[in-house]
This record gives structure tokens, C-alpha cells and sequence, in this order.
């Protein structure tokens, strides 16, 4: 290249190019050694068969998967995927308000300051506040001796161990990673469309249906993976807050490995979560890109 | 005919800061008016109160005779092109313009032809398929203006729409716009801060200042008659000097500049001393030499300092009594810079018809 024809400060092309692909590499090292490398291990040990010692004998077979096609296990992944679901779609509906809030506040400092709020929990450890969860919960919890304290009940109310408090401490823990991405969107959506949208005659619900949600989309599909994801594979939460019967598929994996010793299966039971995340990872990534929302000027 | 669209008496403020201060002013029907004012003049305040967006609070906003000072945005008949157009990205052309309609609960075939319709009053049928992001800026425009006009609103409110577009283009919009007010018939309530656009497109220009009303009128009468030192200033008078004295006479006013200059004006100003006496620069003549018996003309002289060409015209900049006066000379035709050069001196002549007093 000529560089007497560069313009001041320019990188030559071929230069700038080189140079981001050298420090693509460590984030690249990374994905294939913690997460290509497992997960190519898992799949093999989700073909291997456990010996009567606990321990594994190497011979592939598809047996692991049969078997996580048992009703019983079937029921484990449905309810897990309800309880993903509830979560994804109370998340929504208590994040949407929350995030176009603050994306409408005028004040910069005030937003940030919001959005503060909304990150803060995650300051404290995850166990601390799902431990939190068991003292609002439990019979005699914060909550039920109020709710008695105020006479509304006369008996404590079934709080703690059961589906309701595993979908409690879910969209508790969650709610942040689906406001942050809906904030976003909704940051980016000029006032004046709104404002137009009201000229021609639309009520706020109307503009609500007709220009924000579509315009907002790509934060929606965002925040529901994000919600969604952790979700169905959630291991901690039901552990804590889930009573016995309330099993999700994350326990049922860990199960498998600490509790009953059979890798391979617990390694099959992973290996097919992980296979049906990714496949609606690819669905939500394809109807964002095929509608992919074209930015104005 | 009664006024399509009156404001009376708006007082609006934000934060406490006074935007409009009990301001009137009436739209006429099929009139083309301009809210013409520096930022920060109240006008596009006064027009977002017009659209609904914001709501008066004192005063009133009255439509055909009907207070809507306080009716939402949705429930009025009046429409409005945004500054930045605010096309709905996720929707094509023909979904933009036909937006509104499906509100009005029309039949389908209906919503059709009236958009298709709109469409061709702005010529982008073929367009209609498009994206707003795969259109110019002045097609973005035009999608803009038709979908507000297929709403069929008593008035068409528009918040600087040219701000974007550059100058060969705004020009040709320009044209464009004045030429569809005038086939509709409707009223356009038009606000820009470019004294230009407000002079070749408007039947009446209303002057913002502070808030307040300055002055309303054709933009013949604003440009040669501005009625405040601010709209002489605003309307680009660069003459403009204040007076220590003035007698009434007879025919008109005699008056005496701070720096000692007398000059005879043929108008007069009611009750009040003036206090500042404008003149166009187009109105002063420049001569090497005074002109005997030069018919009754206010004449001075001065020395050149500065000339700025401007294609058809020269500007001098011509200093009297250490006071700079600005002539304007045509030189469409000959060469060059015209007659002068710098640190001539000169004479400067206008006649007592083209001075204007200022309160």
C-alpha cells in the first residue's frame, strides 16, 4: 500500500484484519478446550455403559438413550420444560413494564442508576439469596407470619418445597437477564414513533401491540433465551427451593452422577438437554435474523 | 370563514420555564402558515399542543369551533410529519401509509384505495413494497406526508421537515409541498427556524420570540415591515442603529441616530418613540460621487471596508462614523465584484420610504 495516498491515521486494511484474527484467538481457545472438548466427552461417555462397581465399561452403545425415552424420565424433562416456560413468560410480562420505564425516564443518570438496581442482586452470592428464598418461605417464614400477623390467614400456606417455590426463585434469579436485553431494545425506539403512532390515532395499548413489540422483538428473543436456557437446565434452585417431587431435569442429571453413579446416563440425559437447547437456540437465532429489524438512518 | 384551528391564549411551561406566554393565533382554512422563530421561540411547543402531544396550561386549543386542548393525540383530526419523518421501520411503504386507517374502521377496499391513493398524491406507488430504510430522504419524506394526509386531517401539522435533506433537495421538496397545500386546499401549520423557507412558502408567517407573538402577516410585510427590533434582526436586517431623537413631522418622521446622522423616514409610529431605525441593505445605493439634488434621499458617507461576494449581489460593508453599514449591490450581468473596491469612499443614499422604525 501507498502510504503517502493513506489518509492520516489510517491502518492499512491487511495489517488491522491480521491483527483481530490473533486476538480472536484466546476467546476461540477457550470455547474449544471448556466447552467443544467436554461436551464431545460427554457424548462419548453418554455411549459408554456403567459396571455393577459404579465405574464405566467402554461399550458404545445407544442403550443410555432408550432408556432416557422412559416415561418417567419423559415426565422429569415436560415438567421441566413447563417450569422453564412459566418462568420465561412471568419474566416477560413483569420485565416488559420494568425495562420500558426505564427506557422512557429522560434523565440519563436516572436510567443508569435503574439499571443499577436491576444488576445489584447479583452482588451477593446466588446461594446466599436462594438460601434468602427459604426464609421468606418456609412455614415459619417472613411471609407466612405476616400473612398471619395480619389475620389474612389462619394457618401457615404450603410456601416452601414445592413447584411454586422453584418458579419463585427462578424468576427471581432471572428476572435481570430479561430487562437488561428488553432495555436495550427499547432504549433504541425513537420517542417520535410512538408519538406517531398516537397521531394516527392508535391507543396506547394499540401502539403498545403495534409499535413496540415488533420493534422491540430482537430484545424479546434475547431476553427469552436468555430466561429460558438457564432454566430448563436449572440445578440449584429446584435442589433448594423444590421439595422431593419437584425434581427437574438438572437434579435428575446430578442425580445420575453423584447420587446413583451412573455416568453414562446422567452423561445421555445431559447430552439430550443440551441438544434440545441448542436446537431452540437455533430457531430463535433464525427468526431474528429473517425478520431482522432494519435500522433507520 | 371561521378559523380552522385557533390557539387562546396558551401559556406552557416545562420545569418552570416559560415556553408560550398567553399566545393566540388562528389557522385559517387552506392557508399555508409558518411558526417562524429562532430555538427555543415556543414553536414546535405549539404545535405539539396543536397534535395533542403535549396539553396547554392555561389557554385553549380550539378545532372547528371544538376545545380540544385536552383530547389525546388519537382523538383528534389533526396529523402531523415528524422532524426525523418517524417512518415505522418494521412496516413497508404501503403498511406505513395505510397504518392509521386501521383505525378508522374502514372496510378493507376502502383502506386500499385511500392509501393507494395518498401514495400516488406523493408519487411512490412504485415504491410501495419498499422499506423505509431502503429509501432517500426525500422518499422517506413523502411517505412521511402521505401518511399523515390519508388520515384526511382538518389540519396537517409539520415539525421542520426539511431539516434533513440537503439543499437541492430540500428546494425541489419545497416546491413539491407548496404545490400539494395548494391542490388540497388544507391547512399546514409549518414550523422552521430558516427565514428562507418561511418567505417562499408561506401565505402568513406568525414570529415566535420568547414565547410570544412578535408579529404575523404576509412574508412580504414581515420582511419590509418588521414590526420589532427581533423580527428586523431575525428576518436578516443587518441595519439596524439606535435613535437618540425623533420629531413627527408632517409627512412622516425626522430622526437622529447616536452617532449624529439625521434622516427623514416617511413612516411614523403611532403614540410611541421609536428607538431603532432598520434598513435593507438592498434599499441603500452606493455612488462614488453624491448625486446633486438627490430628491429628498437620506445620504451619508462612508468609507468601504469590507466586500463579500455573493454571486448576484455584493455585500459592503461601509463604515460612517466608525458605525458599519451594510449596502447590498446587484452585479447580475457584469463582472466581477462591481464598481467598488476596498477603502473607497463612498456615498450611501435610501430613500425616506424604505426606513423602518423599531420600538
Amino acid at each position: 500500500m501507498d502510504m503517502r495516498t493513506a489518509p492520516a491515521g489510517a491502518l492499512p486494511k491487511g495489517a488491522l484484519q491480521h491483527n483481530s484474527r490473533v486476538w480472536f484467538l484466546p476467546a476461540f481457545a477457550w470455547l474449544f478446550l471448556l466447552i467443544a472438548v467436554p461436551l464431545a466427552f460427554v457424548f462419548i461417555l453418554s455411549l459408554a455403559r456403567r459396571n455393577p462397581a459404579g465405574g464405566i465399561d467402554w461399550v458404545l452403545g445407544a442403550s443410555n438413550y432408550l432408556r432416557a425415552l422412559d416415561p418417567l424420565y419423559l415426565w422429569i424433562y415436560w415438567r421441566s420444560l413447563l417450569l422453564a416456560l412459566a418462568t420465561t413468560l412471568i419474566c416477560l410480562l413483569l420485565g416488559f413494564p420494568v425495562a420500558h420505564f426505564i427506557a422512557q425516564q429522560p434523565s440519563a443518570a436516572l436510567r443508569n442508576l435503574l439499571l443499577f438496581l436491576v444488576a445489584l442482586p447479583f452482588w451477593t452470592s446466588f446461594l446466599i439469596r436462594t438460601y434468602a428464598w427459604i426464609l421468606l418461605l418456609r412455614t415459619e417464614g417472613i411471609l407466612n407470619n405476616a400473612l398471619i400477623a395480619l389475620g389474612i390467614i389462619q394457618d401457615p400456606l404450603p410456601l416452601l418445597y414445592n413447584n411454586f417455590a422453584i418458579l419463585a426463585g427462578l424468576v427471581y434469579t432471572e428476572l435481570p437477564f430479561m430487562i437488561l436485553p428488553l432495555y436495550t431494545a427499547l432504549e433504541r425506539i425513537d420517542r417520535s414513533q410512538l408519538e406517531a403512532s398516537s397521531d394516527l390515532g392508535c391507543t396506547a395499548w394499540q401502539t403498545f401491540w403495534r409499535v413496540l413489540v415488533p420493534l422491540s422483538r430482537q430484545g424479546i428473543v434475547a431476553g427469552v433465551v436468555l430466561v429460558f436456557v438457564p432454566s430448563v437446565g436449572a440445578y440449584l434452585t429446584p435442589d433448594l427451593l423444590g421439595g422431593a417431587k419437584s425434581i427437574m431435569a438438572g437434579n435428575l442429571i446430578h442425580n445420575q452422577f453423584a447420587v446413583v453413579r451412573d455416568h453414562p446416563f446422567g452423561a445421555a440425559i445431559a447430552f439430550v438437554l443440551t441438544v434440545v437447547v441448542l436446537v431452540l437456540l437455533a430457531i430463535s437465532y433464525r427468526t431474528t435474523r429473517e425478520h431482522a429489524e432494519p435500522r433507520v438512518l | 370563514m371561521p378559523p380552522v384551528l385557533e390557539f387562546q391564549g396558551i401559556s406552557k411551561s416545562f420545569n418552570r420555564q416559560s415556553v408560550l406566554r398567553e399566545l393566540s393565533l388562528s389557522v385559517n382554512p387552506s392557508e399555508f402558515l409558518t411558526l417562524l422563530g429562532p430555538s427555543g421561540s415556543g414553536k414546535t411547543t405549539l404545535l405539539r399542543l396543536a397534535a395533542g402531544f403535549e396539553h396547554p396550561d392555561t389557554g385553549k386549543v380550539v378545532l372547528r369551533g371544538n376545545d380540544i386542548s385536552h383530547l389525546p393525540p388519537y382523538c383528534r383530526r389533526v396529523n402531523t410529519v415528524f422532524q426525523n419523518y418517524a417512518l415505522f421501520p418494521h412496516l413497508s411503504v404501503s403498511h406505513n401509509v395505510a397504518f392509521g386507517l386501521r383505525n378508522l374502521k374502514l372496510s378493507k377496499a376502502e383502506m386500499q384505495t385511500r392509501a393507494s391513493a395518498a401514495l400516488d398524491i406523493v408519487q411512490l406507488s412504485s415504491l410501495s413494497d419498499r422499506f423505509p430504510h431502503q429509501l432517500s430522504g426525500g422518499q422517506q419524506q413523502r411517505v412521511a406526508v402521505a401518511r399523515a394526509l390519508v388520515m384526511q386531517p382538518d389540519v396537517l401539522l409539520l415539525d421542520e421537515p426539511f431539516g434533513a435533506l440537503d439543499q437541492r433537495l430540500r428546494q425541489q421538496m419545497q416546491q413539491e409541498l407548496k404545490a400539494l397545500q395548494r391542490r388540497l386546499e388544507l391547512a399546514f401549520v409549518f414550523v422552521t427556524h430558516d427565514q428562507e423557507e418561511a418567505l417562499s412558502l408561506s401565505d402568513r408567517i406568525a414570529l415566535l420570540h420568547e414565547g410570544r407573538l412578535d408579529q404575523i402577516g404576509p412574508p412580504d410585510q414581515i420582511y419590509n415591515w418588521p414590526a420589532s427590533r427581533f423580527a428586523a434582526e431575525f428576518m436578516g436586517i443587518p441595519n439596524i442603529f439606535r435613535l437618540s431623537d425623533s420629531k413627527p413631522e408632517a409627512s412622516g418622521t425626522r430622526c437622529q441616530l447616536d452617532t449624529g446622522e439625521t434622516f427623514f423616514v416617511t413612516s411614523v409610529v403611532d403614540g410611541n418613540q421609536p428607538r431603532f431605525l432598520a434598513v435593507r441593505p438592498e434599499n441603500i445605493s452606493l455612488s462614488r460621487m453624491s448625486l446633486p439634488g438627490s430628491n429628498g434621499d437620506n445620504v451619508i458617507r462612508g468609507r468601504v471596508r469590507q466586500a463579500r461576494y455573493l454571486g448576484s449581489s455584493v455585500l459592503w460593508n461601509v463604515e460612517v462614523n466608525s458605525v458599519v453599514w451594510v449596502a447590498s449591490e446587484l452585479v447580475n450581468g457584469s463582472a466581477g465584484m462591481g464598481s467598488l473596491s476596498v477603502e473607497d469612499e463612498v456615498y450611501l443614499s435610501w430613500e425616506p420610504s424604505r426606513g423602518v422604525l423599531l420600538l
